[in-house]
């Protein structure tokens, strides 16, 4: 494995920094982070570049995430950008659809895909649609990517179109959530069967690394901020830093965030290589790892903070219920947790014995 | 962003591993695996397997009979060698006194000690702290005075790992007692068989004697045997903590201790079934890879990155890390082990014990278990390397 990042990237993420602290000072929200977002190009950043994108993969995904998360920001990159680019991709490299992503015509969000989603029921040899889902920022997009799980199908459906409707939600973390009602919609069947499963798997295996890398930037944030506050935190007389116990705490916080920072990066490094360094393993020991991480460094933010810490307006209670939606997006702990037994050689008994028997 | 390595490490790994698969010696890998006490000669007899092949000391240059490895391939190596059932190098001579010499010594030292120490002919032992002196080193009093070409030494030193096998001892001791704590100290290597040398074993919980007290009255040490400036010996300890930032984190024996523990849970039954087969026991054990995944690619990114673009922290952030991830293994052992825990008997923790009442593969394991809690104590404990980290992770 090698870590360290190649001239473009560290100019990539350089410029992803650059552009969203400037559209923070702009105050323009997330509209402002989105437009930078667009500006640079980045919705073309999985779309391969015959079809008008850059066509670079989970490791450039890792840095465009990584900063969103560090800046706090709330864009809507991995619901419009990672899950839709990489299921269609894996569907399809050439779908005229990608080059409309990129090119910033089409606004795509996935429903069906997080195994939190309820099954959707189909009638008329499957083209009318019945479900509700709960979609992250499906506010303004035109399209919906349906994906059928149990059915093995995939529609691509619009979002104005007849027997959708819409209604906003807000989001623990201040985003928005969008309740899609399927009553009889109907939908452009898209591709069934194993492609199908193929290819939700592989964006879920993305979606699950590009997460990963927005907690680890998040942690980056938290850890920094927490180490700013002690160091100019002034009581009893002296720096809060100071004191023993303190400094120990922000160490272990530390020594998470970098953990957690190492296997966001060994994520997005096993989705680029595929198969041979058992992607789906090392993603999910990733997300476990994020997950308790995340909990654990959110926790000791607002502890070390004291009491301004419980303050809405400080923003380490944004950064923390970011990673708690984080948490809960693409399967929790306990999904995954039960994944990496399912994957890990722990359930290969046979082989175990066979190895204590030598 | 690359996971795949490049293929002359691909083949480094490779020659390794095909290596130590095949010059292991059946006993001790079976000692080593099992967890039994291992003693001076089978150490000996692997670490001389070792040097004939040119890689018993992996950290040193080429010049002085090491191998001339990259931290990387030092890593590997560690790794491959203790998934192959080959103790670690234990030996304070090729991980200590050896780099010390080679940054500080004479050229007559050099040529004097090294290729001892490569070949394993001499074995040396640390004599650094005191009973007054532990974490807080500096205030060492164990007292060197020059007499004639000679220093007297006179003083008491503890926790001497292995001291009790070891021919000579490299220690810090005090030359000028007038100046402040850390600059009076000089670097002194001690013949563990002169008159006034006594080393006492001291009895560990796990049941081990490894670690020992060196009493020293009026012990004549030639001042030949001083490493470095009189009065420096400050700077060779300290250079000896900023070493081995790659093998600290002791990934190797993570994984190894943890295919144990699979394979102990696929072999050991509770009520009726396989442990691993209770989730309890499934679910820790796919949090500890969790673990031990998450160290091993920390220690892969913070070797990769060059030291500038570090804090300075790393190495005691991933010292603290291993060591407490090799102790949750160890603890997790202790209760794949359940009450064949509870059994003492020293014969257990040797080869060719054949009593039925507990398994031969759990009877180690509380002992293994106790003496995994050394691990965040020695090479500066763990509280010591928060304190270190510390000044380099607080920043405004």
């Amino acid at each position: 494995m090698n870590f360290e990042l190649t001239e473009e990237q560290v100019l990539l993420a350089d410029t992803v920094e650059r552009a969203l602290l400037a559209a923070a000072g702009s105050r323009t929200g997330v509209d402002g982070e989105w437009d930078a977002i667009v500006a640079l190009g980045l919705p073309g950043l999985l779309v391969d570049e015959a079809a008008g994108g850059a066509g670079l993969g989970a490791a450039e995904t890792f840095l465009v995430m990584e900063a969103l998360g560090h800046a706090g920001s709330r864009a809507p990159f991995l619901s419009r950008i990672v899950l839709p680019c990489a299921f269609l991709h894996a569907l399809d490299p050439a779908a005229p659809l990608l080059g409309r992503i990129a090119s910033g015509e089409a606004t795509v969000v996935t429903g069906g895909l997080d195994p939190a989603d309820a099954p959707l029921s189909c009638s008329d040899a499957g083209v009318r649609l019945f479900g509700t889902l709960l979609i992250p920022d499906g506010c303004e997009a035109d399209t919906l990517l349906l994906i059928d799980r149990e059915g093995a199908r995939a529609f691509l459906l619009e979002m104005s179109s007849h027997g959708v409707a819409t209604a906003e939600i807000e989001r623990l973390d201040g985003g928005a959530l969008t309740r899609v009602a399927l009553n009889g919609a109907s939908g452009e069947l898209i591709a069934q069967g194993d492609p199908v499963i193929h290819a939700a798997d592989a964006a879920l295996m993305l979606g699950n690394a590009a997460l990963c890398a927005e907690a680890a930037g998040i942690m980056r944030a938290l850890v920094d901020k927490t180490s700013a506050y002690l160091v100019h935190r002034r009581q009893f007389g002296t720096n809060l830093s100071s004191f023993q116990v303190l400094q120990h705490r922000l160490v272990d916080m530390r020594l998470h965030q970098e953990l957690s920072r190492s296997m966001a990066a060994g994520a997005a490094m096993a989705v680029d290589a595929g198969s041979a360094s058992s992607p789906a393993r090392v993603v999910a020991a990733a997300k476990i790892q994020l997950c308790l991480a995340g909990r654990r460094i959110a926790e000791e933010a607002i502890q070390l903070h004291g009491a301004i810490g419980m303050t809405d307006e400080l923003d380490v209670g944004r950064y923390a219920k970011r990673l708690l939606v984080i948490e809960q997006t693409l399967g929790n702990r306990f999904h995954h947790l039960d994944r990496l037994m399912a994957e890990s050689e722990i359930c290969d008994a046979a082989k175990a014995s066979e190895r204590a028997c030598r | 962003m690359n996971w795949d390595p490049s293929p002359e490490i691909k083949l480094f790994r490779e020659e390794v591993r095909a290596f130590a698969r095949a010059s292991v010696p059946d006993d001790i890998r079976l000692k080593f695996e099992r967890g039994y006490r291992l003693g001076r000669d089978d150490y000996t007899r692997w670490y001389q397997i070792l040097a004939a092949r040119g890689w018993s000391a992996p950290a040193w240059p080429k010049e002085h009979g090491g191998p001339g490895w990259s931290p990387l391939q030092r890593l590997i190596f560690d790794d491959e060698m203790l998934l192959a059932g080959a103790p670690r190098i234990i030996s304070a001579g090729i991980n200590m006194l050896g780099p010390v010499l080679i940054a500080f010594g004479t050229e007559e030292q050099k040529r004097c000690y090294l290729p001892a120490i490569l070949r394993t002919e001499t074995w040396w032992a640390q004599g650094f702290s005191e009973p007054e002196a532990g974490s807080d080193l500096a205030s060492l009093r164990t007292r060197a005075v020059p007499d004639g070409d000679d220093f007297i030494v006179t003083g008491q030193k503890s926790w001497s790992s292995y001291g009790h096998f070891s021919d000579r001892m490299f220690t810090l001791v005090r030359t000028d007692p007038a100046a402040k704590p850390q600059r009076g100290i000089s670097f002194l290597m001690i013949d563990l068989n002169a008159p006034g040398v006594e080393v006492r074993p001291v009895r560990t919980i796990d049941g081990g004697t490894d670690l020992n007290e060196v009493w020293l009255d009026a012990v004549r040490v030639p001042r030949a045997n001083l490493v470095g400036a009189l009065d420096d010996g400050w700077t060779c300890a300290k250079y000896l903590l900023t070493l081995e930032r790659t093998t600290i984190a002791g990934i190797g024996a993570c994984k190894q201790q943890l295919r144990r523990a699979r394979m102990l849970c696929a072999a050991t039954k509770h009520g009726g079934r396989p442990l691993i087969e209770h989730p309890s026991f499934a679910e820790r054990m796919a949090l500890l890879e969790v673990d031990v995944m998450a160290l091993e690619f920390t220690a892969l990114r913070m070797l990769g990155a060059n030291a500038e673009s570090g804090s300075g922290a790393e190495a005691s952030l991933l010292k603290i890390r291993g060591t407490e991830v090799r102790q949750a293994i160890y603890a997790f052992l202790l209760d794949v082990a359940g009450p064949a825990a509870v059994p003492w008997r020293e014969e257990a923790m040797h080869l060719g014990d054949d009593d039925p009442a507990v398994a031969a593969e759990l009877a180690p394991l509380a002992a293994n278990y106790l003496d995994s809690r050394k691990l965040s104590i020695y090479g500066g404990t763990n509280e010591v390397q928060r304190n270190i980290a510390a000044r380099m992770v607080l920043r405004p």
